[in-house]
């Protein structure tokens, strides 16, 4: 430590010969006037240089140290891990990085801190305290390496600490077995318990006469790994009686008990446990010079046992015919059911009862072959459990619900229930008998007790109304489709009806070469009236009126005033000129009968018949 | 004249027959023979109330709860049966393990379901073509006779006519994409995915009823069965006609119908369907514990 100080002197008054002389001469005006003109800023870089200096120097003394309260130990044993840094300075420290240590555990790894100052002779001393509380885990020569701690900025190191840990009961070069004067111990009842079985554990505190145990409280969180543990409830508080321990003697409480159910076969280990005590050292009561309150001497301290190591056998096997619940202990067993008839569909409990001391809360439940006609339904497990004295006694029922589908005769047949006795260590078997049971139709079913409504399932009886074939949407029968149809259809009729009647009426043209044909025909069919009455000028003149009017109307041409020669120019070239000279023959004759005598009536027949052929010829063409 | 009549009604009297030895079945107990004859009518193509509530009642004989709420699912869609259906199945609702919360139904469900109780979708369809004449004849009318109030009427038969379509359309298209599920076994957990391994939704018990979604539903399962939303119940009972061979001894039917039921899982399995709970949850359950039908195809 003192060489790290050295050093770091060595580089304090490096520091210092780095200041610049010159600046402190007083009156050196063209010095000043130097620093006038290059600025203040040289300046105060070399005040900082000076005062950082003269804090180094301050330092000069600062010291790192560590400490354990005691150098050797039993497994088990707390011990204080003090860092102490000194300095006459001020003093700037957070606390180490505590390295994890494999053989010591921490209690916290947040350490008390102290301050001190002790003025001797006008020198002030400054002092911080970091202090750990360790337990020593794991017996051997052990080193707490060197811990780093940053004082004022500076990181410095404490020096390393050995530690030796023997275990109890260890004997020592000169043939002493060590024994320290309190510790704690776990007590298994059993050593070579099989799986399952209840195994109880006692925490037992030994404690040498001088040492007066105030108060205990147990570390919290102790479980063991592959064990079921159960607090015991203690009867009484716990009393210390004397004995002999390896030959010492002791005084010993017991303070816990626990049942410990192993899980599995094998090596089994019980961990250290852990055990905050407050203790009072009664020879320091006579010591003149101790504390007139003793308080001084009254201190909590951690203790730890050691782990126990159990060998834990396998269950033995069960016989094939008998169910396996893996219980352990010292039972007895029964099964009953709640009725052995019932309805179908009525619930019926089949109840499972185990009750002793044992393994209560690990017992699983037990599978019957039951019929299967039989629904089963969320079996329902219940615990009692008492935890006084050094066992764990109780009862548990396994209550299975049973709902019959069917009627008929039905067993549930004898079991064979197989459990652990730890007293004769061996299987041993209960057989539960088979239980018969009667299921009636349900006569609720026909006459049925819904509340207040009277019957409820009931067959429907009588004419039935059927209904046949597939249910087929309307829409995909194609006579649906017709159905939609045929009002639109009208609509379409009815529309293009109502356009002709408009056009009819505002229409001349569309009026006249709609009505030629008609109009036409009936000149004609007068034409051959008025021949076959021998009114043959009258019937060339209808002749006259169909043809011409006919074309005229086609045509949209004057329906008066137009000689042959204009008719028959205006017909489209479509007419050939066979139906033109033969039209204008029959025209030309109908205009000049006027001024000659008629022909005969079979003449004039003769003339409608070929207008009639004209008519027809035309209508071809124009219409 | 006669031979006609003895064609039409000949088979409605011989289904009659079989349904009242069905029923006389019911009243010795022999639920699984009773089971086996109402079947075979369902199997011909013949449909009823009746036939639906006796079958709830022969199921729930042989403590088949989940089927027995099936049938009288389907016996509360018909006039004639809906009551006693009702009662029946509030009776069975007090026999299973576990119920569901009911949430009541969306405000367009509760419609489109009021309106098909009412009119069902083939009446829409025809009260929609009932004014698309009233319509057609309107408009005529008003091209003839130009009177403007028949021109109205006519539009307002239109407007009645297209509404009618649309809700048709609507409820037949509802129809088609969900089904009416029933749980008939013990229990199965709904998932987020159609996996066992997703996160799990909820749990459906037996007689729990749901909405198979099967527009979602076809997307992801396997199989053409489950594509065309078949009414699953009839290949079932189809099967336990087969086992029991109309004539089987009493008490051993529940062990023949739960092997059948395995096979058919193992048929099933991997097809999983999106359901929507009464409770509002929503999530993929495997069909290997469901029935479902169509309301559409029972009215």
């Amino acid at each position: 430590m003192r060489r790290i100080g050295n050093r770091i002197i060595g580089s304090m008054m490096t520091a210092s010969s780095l200041l610049p002389e010159r600046s402190l001469l007083p009156g050196n005006q063209h010095r000043w006037g130097f620093f006038e003109k290059s600025g203040a800023v040289w300046f105060l870089v070399v005040f900082w240089f000076f005062i950082s200096g003269v804090a180094n120097l301050y330092a000069q003394s600062v010291q790192v140290s560590a400490s354990a309260s005691a150098s050797d130990l039993f497994y088990g044993d707390s011990f204080r891990l003090t860092i102490e840094v000194t300095s006459t300075g001020s003093i700037e420290a957070d606390p180490p990085d505590m390295p994890d240590l494999v053989a010591f555990r921490y209690q916290s790894k947040i350490p008390s801190r102290g301050s001190r100052i002790s003025i001797v002779n006008g020198a002030t001393t400054r002092s911080v305290t970091f202090t750990y509380v360790l337990t020593a885990i794991r017996e051997g020569n052990h080193i707490i390496p060197p811990l780093d701690i940053n004082v004022n900025n500076q990181w410095m190191k404490t020096q390393p600490i050995s530690i030796r840990v023997v275990r109890q009961g260890a004997v020592n070069s000169q043939g002493e077995v060590q024994l320290p004067s309190i510790f704690v111990a776990l007590e298994p009842a059993v050593k070579d318990p099989v799986v399952g079985q209840q195994v109880l554990t006692e925490v037992v505190l030994y404690f040498k006469d001088q040492i007066e145990v105030t108060s205990f409280r147990p570390g919290s969180g102790w479980q063991p790994d592959s064990f079921w543990k159960e607090d015991l409830e203690s009867l009484e508080q716990p009393r210390a009686e004397s004995t002999i321990y390896k030959g010492q003697r002791y005084r010993k409480a017991t303070l816990l008990r626990y049942a410990l159910f192993p899980s599995l076969s094998g090596t089994l280990e019980l961990p250290p446990f852990p055990l905050t005590l407050t203790i009072r050292d009664r020879t320091s009561r006579n010591d003149p010079f101790g504390n007139f309150f003793g308080r001084a001497n009254s201190m909590n301290m951690e203790v730890l046992s050691e782990p126990v190591t159990l060998q834990v056998r396998p269950m033995p096997s069960v016989l094939e015919d008998a169910i396996e619940i893996y219980a352990v202990g010292t039972l007895q067993m029964n099964r009953s059911i709640s009725k052995t008839t019932a309805v179908v569909g009525e619930s019926i409990e089949l109840i499972t009862t185990i009750e002793g001391a044992g393994n209560i809360p690990l017992i699983n439940r037990p599978e019957y072959a039951i019929p299967e006609q039989f629904d089963m339904f969320n079996p329902r497990e219940i615990s009692n459990l008492e935890r006084k004295g050094t066992t764990i006694q109780g009862k548990k029922q396994f209550t299975e619900f049973l709902i019959p589908r069917a009627p008929g005769e039905f067993t549930i047949p004898a079991e064979r229930l197989a459990f652990y006795n730890p007293e004769t260590r061996e299987m041993q078997y209960v057989t539960v008998p088979s239980i018969p049971l009667t299921v009636r139709s349900a006569p609720s079913l026909l006459a049925g007790s819904e509340s207040g409504s009277g019957v409820a399932l009931r067959p429907v009886r009588g004419l039935a109304i059927w209904h046949y074939g597939e249910r087929v949407p309307v829409f995909r029968s194609w006579w649906f489709w017709v159905l939609t149809v045929l009002p639109l259809a009208s609509l379409v009729v009815a529309w293009r009806v109502r356009s002709v009647q408009d056009r009819f009426q505002n229409d001349r043209t569309y009026r006249r070469r709609h009505q030629a044909g008609k109009k036409a025909l009936r000149h004609l069919a007068d034409a051959r009236a008025f021949a076959g009455r021998g009114e043959g000028k009258e019937a060339y003149r209808s002749i006259e009126k169909g043809l011409a009017g006919y074309i005229s109307d086609q045509l949209n041409l004057p329906e008066a005033g137009l000689s042959a020669e204009d008719l028959l120019s205006k017909l489209p070239e479509l007419v050939d000129s066979e139906t033109r000279r033969a039209l204008k023959i029959l025209l030309d004759r109908c205009t000049s009968i006027g001024y000659a005598p008629p022909g005969t009536v079979e003449e004039t027949l003769s003339d409608v018949s070929e207008a009639d052929a004209l008519l027809k010829k035309l209508q071809g063409w124009l219409s | 004249m006669l031979g006609c009549l003895f064609a039409i009604a000949g088979p409605v009297i011989a289904q009659q027959a079989d349904f009242e030895r069905a029923t006389a079945l019911l009243d010795k107990g022999e639920y699984p023979a009773a089971i086996a004859i109402l079947d075979s009518i369902e199997t011909a193509g013949y449909r009823s109330g009746a036939l639906y509530i006796n079958a709830g009642v022969a199921y729930s004989g042989i403590n088949d709860q989940g089927m027995a709420k099936y049938y009288f699912l389907k016996a509360q869609l018909f006039e004639e049966t809906e009551d006693a259906a009702a009662a029946s199945l509030r009776y069975l609702e007090e026999r299973f393990t576990h119920r569901s919360a009911i949430l009541p139904e969306l405000p367009w469900q509760r419609l489109l379901n009021f309106l098909s109780g009412i009119f069902g979708t083939n009446g829409l369809f025809w009260v929609a073509l009932l004014f698309l004449y009233f319509a057609s004849a309107g408009w005529a009318g008003y091209w003839f006779l130009q009177t403007h109030w028949i021109r109205y009427v006519s539009f307002a038969s239109a407007g009645v006519m297209f509404v009618c379509l649309l809700l048709a359309v609507a409820i037949y298209g509802q129809y088609q994409r969900y089904d009416t599920g029933v749980m008939t076994g013990n229990q199965a957990d709904v998932y987020a995915g159609p996996s066992r391994d997703s996160e799990q939704i909820s749990t459906a018990y037996k007689g729990y009823v749901m909405q198979i979604d099967w527009a979602t539903s076809n997307d992801l399962v396997t199989g053409n069965d489950l594509a065309t939303g078949n009414d699953s119940a009839t290949g079932l009972e189809q099967k336990v006609d087969e086992e029991l061979g109309g004539n089987v001894e009493q008490g051993s039917i529940v062990e023949q119908r739960g092997n059948m039921e395995q096979g058919d899982h193992k048929q099933e399995s991997g097809k999983w369907a999106y359901v929507r709970l009464q409770n509002g949850q929503q999530g993929w359950i495997s069909v290997e514990e469901l029935v479902w039908f169509d309301p559409l195809d029972v009215r």
